[in-house]
């Protein structure tokens, strides 16, 4: 077990202070366990990406942040999950409230089957975030300003936001998901479902956003890695291999599995 | 000997002498194909087998479709050349009474010969029907033999080396399978021209403005053929039905699909379908015995209560609301069956996108999931009431038989569906309107029922299309 | 406005405004799920209610009270064709119904004293219920000369009584009789009255009184109840008034001189006599009779092995489940070949046309279609264009047959949607034509499937009543029918029938005939559930 602890305090010029600290998180998914014993300490406001091969666990971790786990069967997860000092991982924090502070953006664009405009009003409506008309409209228009969207949906907004190129629904999702100004964002591989010119722009959007937001992402590209994070985690059977600075895990990665993984060998 | 000819029971007869004819042609054209075998240089193109079928088909087939026609026809045509022998004394007899006349004619055929020795007149008529009956018998069964010979003779000579005969005894069984497919449409079709021959005669008697709009129902006594009331007992029953139905079979389908436990589930879905499962005269019992005492208990002490005007209740004992209460649960389980079908169709991405939004289970549900499901819910519910409206014993046994319009819930109360029955039970003469109104009665209901399947069905094909 | 988006802001875990909305979101979200269980529940409680309360009607069927007769069997009374013909022993109805009647005048000689009180008393065996002391003795003709001890069914209305079906009775046990005195009054028509002396004076008599008075007082009929006073096989009824000091009684069977003595009980029945089916007169015979032992209890096999009668305490369920059997006999030749030939082209064999189309429209619709216009179609097309018998369970299989069909149609094609493609181009890749592929390996892996859903299907036919009813299949059938032209009743019809008789003694068979109905049910559903366990193939 690496010690993130020290990492984290050495790059300090790229991570500012621990916004999520995990600590010996294990989850089951009845009798089997997928995830074991890993603690990490996630910086704010900058981009941390988990990397691994298929099924190794990185997005049950990711799932753990934002508990979304609770909505499975039979899962169970065991650590803690220090957000901002407050362990979130217990029965005394409503999973609702804490969603609304950490986002999520999905594998496939999920758009709700509603017009662009309510997708992203979704979040601030149920918090209440917005109380007059003006408000939400100002709401909307920022999110989806952010997400880059704005100039291409501004003329249609009261379409129905599947009616969207994959591209644009995705987009559509993060606009969704900054509209409840969280100050923490999960990307669990939101660039497998599009095309290289889509991911492209999604790619741009993290890396404007990590300015504001605390952002992990999942992804199964190296190279998507390496151009958005500043922080990478190697995860492997469930286990977390390596954890640290982007340049220095993909350049000189301190465990051979790691190495043998961007280097193609397995994976 | 015609005579001794109808009494024999030719079902069984003609089935086995179908099957020894099958068998016995299959024997032939494989013997023959494997005789072309031996001798032509040229291999067989199919199995000597198939050549057996073949003939098989060709001999048993026509044979059949003979037989199978008789079975069907053969005692209508019967009766229809004997009426046109009859006597000119029989034209005092109207139809109802030549029908029973001839039942008892073709019953006394059955027998033994000194049941009717009596009766002259009865006795050379039964003789003549059992001339004709056994003579048509014969006919067809000679029919038959000689159609199988001439199947057996033209496949026979089609056979040779290069025959097809698998393709073509597989396309014989296409054939087949098309025409089973085919009865179900013959079924429909049979539906529709019955229903609408027999209305069309009604309505030679009675203004179709009069039965559509008339407020006065008294078909017993062929006088008010005005169904509005019919419709009105239909709409109100149908109503409460669905009123128990539509909330508690969502909400259970809501429960089951995403609340309940893969444990809950497995005890809670069974239970639903033996709801379903029972059949209704047991439901319309359980309304007679239960449900409608008890409602005509509470409508009893209601018309005590100080601030209800007496009788302001009727009371009655079999009543709308018994038969209705009763008929929505009856109905829960083909709601929230669908249902949970349509909302489990409902991809789990945007469950997942509203509970990452922060929104609670039932935020999720009722925002996110049951906007995505409605098509297919309205759907459920539309098959529903078409249900609800064909619905009939438990309104035979619970709603009552006086056709009226009224407001009142624990009033006797009639339906379509209950008129049918009430006007179809019994010896029924085909002429009279009262008889024929019953199946004007029928085409409006199955009007009324097409009409929301044929939507509900149309929407959820549309539904699927878009989730699969 | 764009603070919202630009600082997140503190920690808002315990901001007090969002904490109190969270708290009103919560409790949307309770409600909601309480009323996802409220619905649930109310489903199967009345599921419950509805299994109890048949169930517990169809108990008091299954077993009824049986009275003993020792019958002297002399040659004139039962065989008046002499010994040498055993149907005319088994026809002789009225000469084993004279008998029974002889030996009910014997026991209660008080009953011959009016033509009246003889019919009274001949109410308590139904004429027809000696149809099986009939054809027994036809069997034993040697039994003539000599008395044979029978049981035969206690007519409905008084097996109910014993059942407590009647109504709702007192009963207490009494002091003490010291004394029973009989005074006839001046005028000689008035009947005989007993003078009873109690070691206690009536005390618990009276305060039961009391307590029956104010019963029959909340429901408007102060009153209205008959008390009887019993020891032994001698029973008294109080007259009213019943305040009057002395309580007199009048005789109703045995002798008024043997209550004194022993250990005596009275019971009060609550609901007078104009309002019951049964006699005070009656009830007294009858207890009299159970204290002789002659009535007993027992299961009540005549349910299962009879045929319709007009009586409800011989009145069986037999002929109409053989005409069920012939009717299901005749719908599964129909739907299931014609179902899955259908099913094999629609899956395998269509192309994607309009025809097609139009078929698979058509079969999702009949399935909707409601059973009565089936009936109907049954009327109009078997009954009157091609003169197929009426009431013949012929006809009710062929329509039952057309109703089931697009039923066994879906569920044979779902079964055959899940023989994965893999299978079929395996076969096709080794070059077997479409034909081979279908009946060789299609259809034998689908089969259990296709099987399940038939019988389900044919459960459901066995249910089905209203379209038997539009073909005359509700004629009174008291024989069982022979094949399937004979006239018959089927099982749902027969139960439609009895809900829609008049007497009470209905009401429990009913409910018998609809547990007898269910069985058959259930046992066909768990043949389904039995081959879908044994062989559900998962790809």
């Amino acid at each position: 077990m690496p010690d993130t602890s020290s990492h984290s305090a050495t790059t300090a010029s790229i991570a500012t202070a621990t916004k999520v600290d995990c600590r010996n998180i294990n989850v089951f998914y009845g009798d089997k366990q997928a995830i074991f014993d890993i603690s990490m300490a996630i910086p704010g406001r900058s981009v941390t990406s988990f990397i691994g091969p298929s099924g190794c666990g990185k997005s049950t971790f990711l799932r753990c942040i934002n508990r979304m786990n609770d909505t499975i069967e039979n899962a169970r997860v065991e650590g803690q999950v220090i957000i901002e000092g407050e362990n979130v991982n217990t029965d005394a924090v409503d999973p609702v409230l804490l969603r609304s502070r950490v986002g999520m953006v999905f594998q496939k664009p999920n758009p709700f089957p509603k017009s662009i405009y309510d997708n992203v009003a979704y979040g601030p409506r149920i918090h209440g975030l917005a109380r007059t008309r003006e408000d939400m409209d100002a709401v909307v228009q920022n999110s989806l300003t952010r997400a880059g969207l704005w100039e291409e949906v501004k003329d249609r907004l009261g379409e129905p936001g599947t009616g969207l190129s994959g591209g644009q629904q995705q987009r559509l999702c993060i606009a969704r998901a900054i509209a409840v100004s969280p100050e923490i964002i999960l990307m669990d591989e939101p660039c497998s479902a599009l095309d290289p010119i889509a991911t492209a722009k999604i790619e741009e959007l993290i890396d404007e956003l990590r300015e504001r937001f605390c952002i992990v992402i999942v992804t199964h590209s190296m190279q998507q890695a390496a151009r958005v994070s500043q922080r990478t985690a190697f995860f492997h059977l469930g286990k977390l291999v390596e954890f640290g600075d982007t340049e220095q895990v993909f350049t000189n990665p301190t465990d051979d599995r790691t190495q043998d993984y961007i280097t193609g060998r397995f994976g | 000997m015609l005579e001794t000819f109808s009494q024999i029971p030719m079902a069984w007869l003609a089935f086995a002498a179908l099957a020894a004819a099958g068998c016995a042609a299959f024997l032939a054209g494989r013997t023959i194909a494997m005789g072309i075998a031996r001798t032509s240089e040229a291999q067989l193109n199919s199995q000597p087998n198939y050549h057996g079928y073949y003939v098989a088909m060709w001999t048993v087939t026509p044979a059949a479709l003979l037989l199978l026609g008789h079975a069907l026809f053969g005692s209508g045509l019967t009766r229809s050349l004997l009426m046109a022998e009859l006597p000119d004394g029989f034209a005092s007899f109207d139809r109802l009474q030549l029908a029973q006349y001839l039942d008892r004619v073709s019953e006394a055929a059955t027998l033994d010969r000194s049941v009717w020795a009596g009766e002259p007149l009865f006795a050379a008529v039964t003789e003549r029907y059992m001339i004709l009956k056994g003579g048509l018998k014969l006919g067809t069964f000679l029919l038959a033999i000689l159609a199988g010979l001439a199947g057996l003779a033209f496949a026979t000579r089609r056979l040779q080396a290069s025959f097809r005969a698998r393709h073509e005894v597989e396309r014989g069984i296409q054939l087949a399978l098309f025409a089973c497919a085919a009865i179900a449409v013959a079924t429909t079709a049979g539906i529709v021209v019955s229903l609408l021959f027999e209305s069309i005669r009604f309505f030679s008697q009675v203004p179709l403005f009069d039965f559509l709009f008339g407020l006065h129902w008294n078909a017993q006594t062929e006088e008010h053929f005005g169904a509005i009331p019919l419709f009105f007992g239909t709409f109100i029953i149908s109503l409460i039905a669905m009123c128990v139905a539509v909330p508690v079979g969502l909400y259970a389908a809501i429960y089951l699909s995403e609340y309940a436990g893969a444990r809950a589930r497995a005890w809670i879905k069974p239970m639903l379908e033996i709801l379903a499962g029972i059949p209704t005269v047991v439901y319309g019992f359980f309304a007679l015995l239960v449900i409608a005492p008890a409602v005509r208990t509470s409508a009893v002490w209601l018309n005590g209560l100080p601030f209800i005007p007496d009788e302001f209740f009727a009371a009655s004992s079999t009543n709308a609301l018994a038969a209705g209460l009763v008929m929505g649960v009856m109905i829960i389980p083909f709601v929230s069956s669908l249902s949970d079908d349509v909302i489990n169709a409902v991809p789990q991405s945007l469950r997942d996108g509203a509970f990452a939004m922060g929104a609670t289970r039932s935020e999720t549900v009722k925002q996110v999931v049951m906007p995505a499901a409605l098509p297919g819910v309205i759907a459920s519910v539309l098959l529903a009431v078409s249900r609800a409206i064909g619905e009939t014993m438990i309104v035979v046994m619970a709603a009552g038989l006086r056709p009226q319009i009224t407001a009142d819930p624990t009033a006797e109360i009639t339906t379509i569906t209950v008129q049918i029955v009430a006007l179809l039970t019994g010896d029924s003469e085909f002429d009279s309107p009262k008889t024929l109104s019953a199946f004007a009665l029928g085409f409006v209901l199955f009007a009324l029922t097409l009409v929301f399947n044929l939507v509900a069905l149309r929407v959820v094909q549309k539904y699927r299309e878009k989730y699969d | 406005m764009t603070k919202l988006i630009s600082s997140p802001g503190p920690s808002r875990f315990d901001d007090p405004e969002a904490l109190s909305r969270l708290k009103k979101r919560h409790a949307a979200e309770r409600r909601f799920r309480l009323y996802g269980q409220l619905a649930i529940s109310f489903a199967i409680l009345f599921l419950g209610l509805l299994i109890v309360s048949i169930g517990s009607q169809a108990v008091s069927a299954f077993s009824h009270h049986q009275v003993t007769f020792h019958l002297p069997l002399n040659e004139e009374t039962v065989a008046p064709n002499g010994p040498g013909d055993p149907e005319a022993v088994e026809e002789n109805i009225s000469g084993f119904y004279q008998l029974v009647r002889e030996d009910l005048a014997r026991t209660f000689p008080e009953a011959g004293e009016t033509p009246a009180r003889t019919r009274e008393v001949n109410a308590l065996v139904t004429r027809l219920a000696v149809i099986p002391m009939a054809r027994e003795t036809s069997e034993h003709l040697d039994w003539l000369g000599e008395t044979r001890r029978y049981r035969t069914a206690l007519s409905d209305d008084l097996d109910l009584y014993l059942k407590g079906a009647v109504a709702d009775e007192i009963e207490i046990s009494l002091a003490e009789i010291l004394r029973a005195e009989q005074i006839r009054a001046e005028d000689s028509d008035a009947p005989p009255r007993i003078r009873l002396t109690s070691a206690d004076e009536f005390a618990s008599l009276r305060d039961a009184l009391a307590r029956a008075s104010a019963l029959t007082a909340d429901r408007g009929e102060a009153g209205g109840f008959s008390v009887l006073v019993q020891n032994g096989a001698n029973l008294v009824r109080l007259l009213p008034p019943y305040d009057s000091q002395p309580l007199l009684f009048e005789p109703m069977t045995g002798t008024p001189a043997n209550l004194a003595g022993g250990k005596p009980e009275a019971r009060i029945i609550l609901l007078p006599e104009s309002a019951r089916n049964v006699t005070d007169r009656q009830i007294a015979w009858t207890l009299a009779l159970q204290e002789q032992g002659r009535i007993r209890s027992s299961l009540n096999w005549a349910l299962l092995t009879n045929s319709d009668s007009t009586y409800p305490e011989i009145a069986g369920v037999l002929a109409a489940i053989v005409g069920s059997l012939f009717t299901m006999f005749v719908t599964a030749a129909i739907a299931i070949p014609i179902g899955i030939c259908a099913a094999l082209y629609l899956e395998e064999y269509a192309p994607k046309n309009r025809v097609t189309d139009l078929i698979e429209v058509n079969i999702n619709n009949l399935a909707a279609v409601p059973s009565i216009v089936f009936g109907l179609l049954g009327a109009a097309v078997f009954l009157n264009f091609l003169a197929l018998p009426r009431s013949a369970p012929l006809v009710g299989g062929l329509v039952l047959g057309l109703l089931t069909l697009p039923t066994v149609i879906i569920a044979a094609r779902a079964a055959l949607r899940t023989v994965p493609p893999s299978i079929r181009a395996a076969a096709l890749g080794l070059g077997a034509s479409k034909t081979q592929t279908v009946f060789h390996h299609v259809l034998p892996l689908a089969a259990p499937g296709i099987l399940t859903g038939a019988i389900i299907g044919m459960a459901r036919a066995l249910g089905e009543t209203a379209p038997l009813l539009l073909i005359g299949m509700v004629a009174f059938v008291a024989e069982v029918p022979g094949g399937p032209t004979d006239e018959a009743t089927a099982l749902p019809v027969l139960i439609y029938k009895w809900s829609t008789g008049a007497e009470r003694a209905w009401e429990p068979n009913t409910a018998a005939a609809i547990l007898v109905l269910l069985t058959f049910m259930v046992v066909m559903n768990a043949v389904a559930v039995f081959l879908r366990r044994r062989f559900e193939r998962r790809w």
